[in-house]
This record gives C-alpha cells, structure tokens and sequence, in this order.
C-alpha cells in the first residue's frame, strides 16, 4: 500500500476539518455586547488547528516515518466497519440483540477464523449474558424485532 | 481531626454491601483488562462506564475508580508472562519480569509485583486523603480567571500527554477543543456546528471515548492479528506470597519508587510510563549491582510496579481537588464525574462531600481487594484472558455498541462510535495521540465559559488577568510546561554540536 499516499491523505483531511470548521465559526458572532461571542473560541481553537497541521504537512514533506499497512489486515478492518455499519441499520428492524448476535457470529466466524460452533457459541452466550445485564438488572429498553411490535 | 471525620463516613458509604460488590467486580474486571495487551486505562474505563448507567453516583464512581487501579494492578500480568505489557505504565516491567519468567521464578514476581503496587497505590492514596482537601479548599476561593487559567494550565499538559510528536499533541488538542465547541455554548445558548438535528445538545462524551479507545483498540488488534500467546509455566498460588524477609529487602526501592511515581502522578500529563521508567533507572543507579537490571532483577519489577501505582493514584490529587485530568484515562473519570450531574474539582469537596469522600474511601478498599484478588485469583484470571483472547474483538464491539445505545437510547450514538472509532484507528496509526483530544474535549467548554465570565467582569480588558496573582501562576506554569520540552530539545542539540 502506498504509505505516503495515505499519509498525505489523513493529513488533508484533518486539514479540510480545520477549514470546515474555520469557515463555519465565521458565521457566529466574534464578540457579542456582553463579552465574546459564539465564534470568539471556535476561531482562535481553528487557527491554531489548522496551524498544527501545516507544521506536520512541512514536516511530512521532508520525509516523516513511513507508516505500515498489512493488506489483509485492512481488508479484516474494512469488513467489520461494514459488519458494524449493517448491524446498525439493522437495530431498528430485527432489534439490537439479534443484530449484535448477527455481528458477534460473523465476526468471530469470518474474521477472525474460529469454527462455526464455537462462533455461535459466544454470540448466543454473550448476548444472553448481554441482555441479562442490561436488559433484565438494568432496565435497559432495547429496541425490539420490528415484527414483534404493538 | 475533619479528613477522620470526612474519611469514617466515607468508609461508611463505600462498605456497604451493594458498593462492596461493585468495588469488587471493578477490581476484578479492571484486572481483567488490564492483562490484556493494549488495553489501558482510558480503553477499559471508556469499555465500562456505560455498565455503571443506573447506578447511584457514588456507586458508579466506587466501579469506575476500581476499574482504573485494577488496570493499573493488571498491567503488570503479561509484562511478566509473556514479555508484553497490558499498558505502557508496564513497559519497564518487562524489562526484568520476563527474564525472572524464564528463570522459573514468575510466581515470586508475580507475588513481589502485586505487594509492591498495593503499597505504591495505598501510600498514594494516603497523600490523596490529605492533600486533595487542603488543595481544593484553597481553589474554592478561584474566580472565573483563575479557573480559566487552571485550564489552560491543563489543556498545556498535552505536550506530556502528546508523545513523540508536540505537533501531533496540540493538532489533536485543537481538534478536541474544536468538537467539544460542537452544540450549544454556554453564554447565550446559540447552537453551533450542529451538521444533525442530534448534535444540537452537543457530540456525546462518552460515544466519543468508546469509539477512540474500544473500537479503535478492536481495529488494530484486528490488523494485526494480536493474540496473546500461551505460555506452558504453572504459576503455584504458594510461590506468589512473598516472605518478610523479602519485604525487608525491597522496601528501600519501594519507599524510593513510590516518591518517584507520586511526584511525577501529581504532575499533570508527566503520566505513570515516565514515573516507571525514573523511578527503574533511579533504582538501577543506586543498586550496588546495576548489571543485573535487565537479566532479572527483582528490585527492578518492584521500582516500576510502585511506581506505576503510586502515579495512578497521585494523579486523582489533581483531578479532585482542582479538576485538572492529567492523563487519558483521569480525562473520562472527570467526564463521568460531570455526567453523573457532580461538578468537577474544588467544589466536588463542598457540594458532594459524601461522594467525594466514599469515592476516597473506596479506593483504600479496593487497593486491598486487588491485592487480594491478584495474588489469589491470577491462575483463574489468566485462563480468562487465553480463553476469551480468540473471540474478544466480537465481544468488545458487542459492549461498545451496548455502551453506545444505552447513552440515549438512539442509534445516532452507535454512529458517532463507529465513526470516533475509524478516526481513532487512523489518528493510531498515523501516530496521533487520543488522550490530548479527550482532555480538550472536557475542558474547552469549561475554559469558553470561565474566560467569557472573566471578560465580562473585567469589560473586555484581558489587562484584568495580570492583576490576579493566581492566574498569573498557573499561566507561568502552563509557559513552563511548554517550554521546557523545547528547551531540552535545544540543549540536547548543543550538546551534540558542541561534543568533541
């Protein structure tokens, strides 16, 4: 993977936050008729952010420490952000424990290689214990399956 | 004659039998953690602070603060097992843990380590009973600039708290300060940076924190693979009990290292890795045998463990009495303090004396349960740590997403999660350091509110800062902070320039 590339990248976008968030605090008020405004702090912490990240873009372009990525190890992470992502859009429809289930299962069985029963095992188990703590000690009122409502 | 009086009835809040056990399960799970590799304090903190949502105040911060020493107590484990610290507080306990592992003589360091950090930890706390009050009643009489000051006094920590890179520590403090701006401010109410109808109360502390430390924490172990491996040697609960004799012996390094660690815990942002690693080298230089640091030197595992501890505990000094955090993990207790509706720092004595005091007491008690539990139940914890190692990332992200709902009973939290989440595995990667961030997070607010305050008590005039002597003070230490480094860097040059 090219790690300057990537380097570069982090960097612009930590910088284009800055902007953003720069730009926006020019919209609020730097100092209201009773000491400063909404946009007194959000300024001068936007400056001196965006100055940061300048020094580490001079910094980085003459030749920062090279950062590793293990290719397989990124598609392992690229796939439970997705796992993750699914399992929250999916709270809503079959519920948070049938989904954190789901995800614990596909988890353990798919990225990180175990078998099939004992993926199973820890998803059922975990999520019992989950519900038994939060659910039944807590109170917790977990979003339930969309069929199972009214 | 008052701290008796105050500490007695903390004790008689923090015994009873529902704080009692979550002392306990604190203490437990703290250690649990801590035996991991990587997970630290601010991880397992940020892991189970939503576990404490429903509980009473005091009985939350009894768990929380359990948790916090029994990660420091944990982190000690795979630094002697398996030459892999829980944390980097640990790091100088492998440097002669491991060699005594291969000795054969694990179970003695095991043994030695745990006494060493419950002394280290329990003299802490002591100068945590008596300081803490003296040092907060003296801050009640603070004003809106002195405790502006104080912030910027704490927000300058970061160059500690920032690594390898002072740049990288301050982009990430900036950017902390900057979301912790994101809802309403303080003076007038008005609504700022809200990109979603759900950030007009603000981004959620606690979703921020699960995300950077407990996803993030998942991310990388799943890049790498990280597995802790097995290790065949049988730890006998009878080698683990240290005898008198050796007591006499490693007292001196004790006494030596727990005034390294307190010096350096109530420092904000000098952190319990450089309290270790001062009070190793300090025992290496005054040993009458230093050749033996790094092959198996007892003293050395005993330096670093009290150390460590005693930093732990020292940095609580700071953070009750003035509500400055002066690490990552400290950070999110006083995110929870605020969240548990308690104001942070000198008026956490007055307004909340019962909690503040069992919160005191509880630590002496769970000092002496992590003793415990360390020296009896390590053979037990250890098969925990192997056995759920396979499967632990599921689960962790199965707690977080847990933690993450019950924060508002929404999915938008879960996102926020997700998406702190894969920042805090890029700002990993990249080498940013979080701690800075959480502490900015917490305290920008704080700081917008104190020195809008000051500027509308003066009517604009920032000459009205000069004329407080206390600000003034805080502003010179924070200077000093930030200099210093800098002028360490130059000096080092000098010298390199000027070496023949």
């Amino acid at each position: 993977m090219n790690t300057r590339a990537t380097t570069f990248g982090f960097l612009a976008f930590l910088i284009a936050l800055g902007l953003t968030f720069l730009i926006w605090s020019l919209q609020y008020d730097y100092w209201a008729s009773f000491g400063p405004g909404a946009g007194f702090l959000p300024r001068w912490l936007a400056g001196g952010y965006l100055i940061s990240c300048l020094a580490l873009l001079v910094n980085e372009l003459r030749g920062g420490p090279r950062v590793e990525f293990d290719g397989h190890g990124v598609r392992r992470i690229a796939v439970t952000i997705g796992l993750m992502a699914a399992a929250t859009l999916a709270t809503p429809v079959i519920g948070l424990i049938p989904s954190l289930a789901l995800l614990m299962f596909l988890v353990a069985a798919f990225v990180e290689k175990n078998g099939v029963l004992v993926s199973i095992g820890v998803s059922i188990g975990v999520s019992i214990f989950i519900f038994a703590v939060f659910g039944l000690w807590l109170g917790v009122q977990f979003p339930e399956m969309y069929f199972f409502r009214n | 004659m008052d701290i008796l009086a105050n500490l007695a009835t903390g004790f008689g809040f923090a015994l009873s039998p529902e704080n009692l056990f979550f002392a306990l399960l604190g203490a437990f799970l703290g250690t649990l953690l801590g035996a991991m590799p990587g997970i630290g304090p601010s991880t397992a903190l940020a892991l189970l602070l939503p576990v404490t949502f429903g509980m009473e105040p005091s009985t939350a911060l009894v768990m929380l603060v359990a948790v916090y020493s029994g990660v420091m107590f944990g982190g000690r484990i795979p630094a002697i097992l398996i030459n892999t610290p829980g944390d980097s507080n640990a790091v100088a306990t492998t440097f002669d843990g491991y060699p005594l592992m291969q000795q054969g003589k694990g179970a003695q360091a095991m043994g030695i380590s745990a006494v060493s950090s419950f002394i280290g930890g329990m003299l802490a706390v002591i100068v945590l009973t008596l300081a803490a009050p003296y040092i907060a009643r003296v801050a009640t009489r603070f004003g809106p600039p002195e405790i502006f000051a104080l912030v910027v006094f704490g927000l300058s920590t970061v160059v500690g708290l920032a690594g390898r890179s002072v740049w990288k520590g301050l982009a990430m403090a900036f950017l902390g300060g900057l979301l912790g701006m994101v809802g309403p401010e303080i003076a007038a109410g008005q609504i700022r940076f809200a990109v979603f109808r759900e950030l007009r109360g603000g981004l959620n502390f606690v979703a921020v924190v699960i995300g950077l430390f407990g996803i993030a924490e998942v991310l990388v172990r799943l890049e790498n693979s990280i597995k802790i491996k097995h290790h065949s040697s049988t730890l006998r609960l009878l080698d683990m009990i240290p005898s008198l004799a050796d007591m006499r012996r490693y007292s001196g390094a004790m006494l030596r290292a727990f005034g390294i660690g307190t010096l350096v815990g109530v420092l904000p942002g000098a952190g319990g890795t450089l309290g270790s690693f001062l009070a190793y080298t300090a025992e290496r230089s005054v040993s009458r045998e230093p050749e033996r640091f790094g092959k198996g030197a007892m003293e050395g595992v005993v330096a670093s463990e009290t150390s460590d501890n005693a930093s732990a505990n020292a940095s609580l000094i700071p953070l009750m009495s003035l509500g400055i955090p002066g690490s990552g993990g400290t950070a999110i207790l006083l995110g929870a303090l605020i969240m548990y509706g308690l104001q942070p720092g000198p008026l956490l004595f007055m307004r909340s004396p019962d909690v503040a005091w069992t919160v005191i007491a509880s630590l002496y008690i769970s000092m002496t349960l992590l003793l415990i539990t360390n020296i009896i139940a390590i053979p037990l914890l250890m098969r925990l740590v192997y056995a759920s190692d396979g499967v632990l990332n599921g689960v962790i992200i199965a707690f977080c997403f847990v933690g993450a709902y019950t924060l508002n009973f929404q999915t938008f939290e879960i996102w926020q999660m997700i998406v702190f989440g894969v920042l805090g595995y890029a700002m990993r990667k990249f080498g940013f350091p979080a701690a800075p961030l959480i502490l900015a997070l917490v305290l920008a607010p704080i700081g917008e509110n104190a020195i809008g305050r000051s500027l509308m008590l003066s009517q604009g005039n920032i000459g009205f800062f000069l004329q407080r002597p206390v600000a003034m003070a805080f502003f010179l230490l924070a200077a000093l902070v930030i200099v210093t480094p800098a002028i360490r860097a130059l000096w080092r040059a000098y010298k390199r320039v000027t070496a023949p």
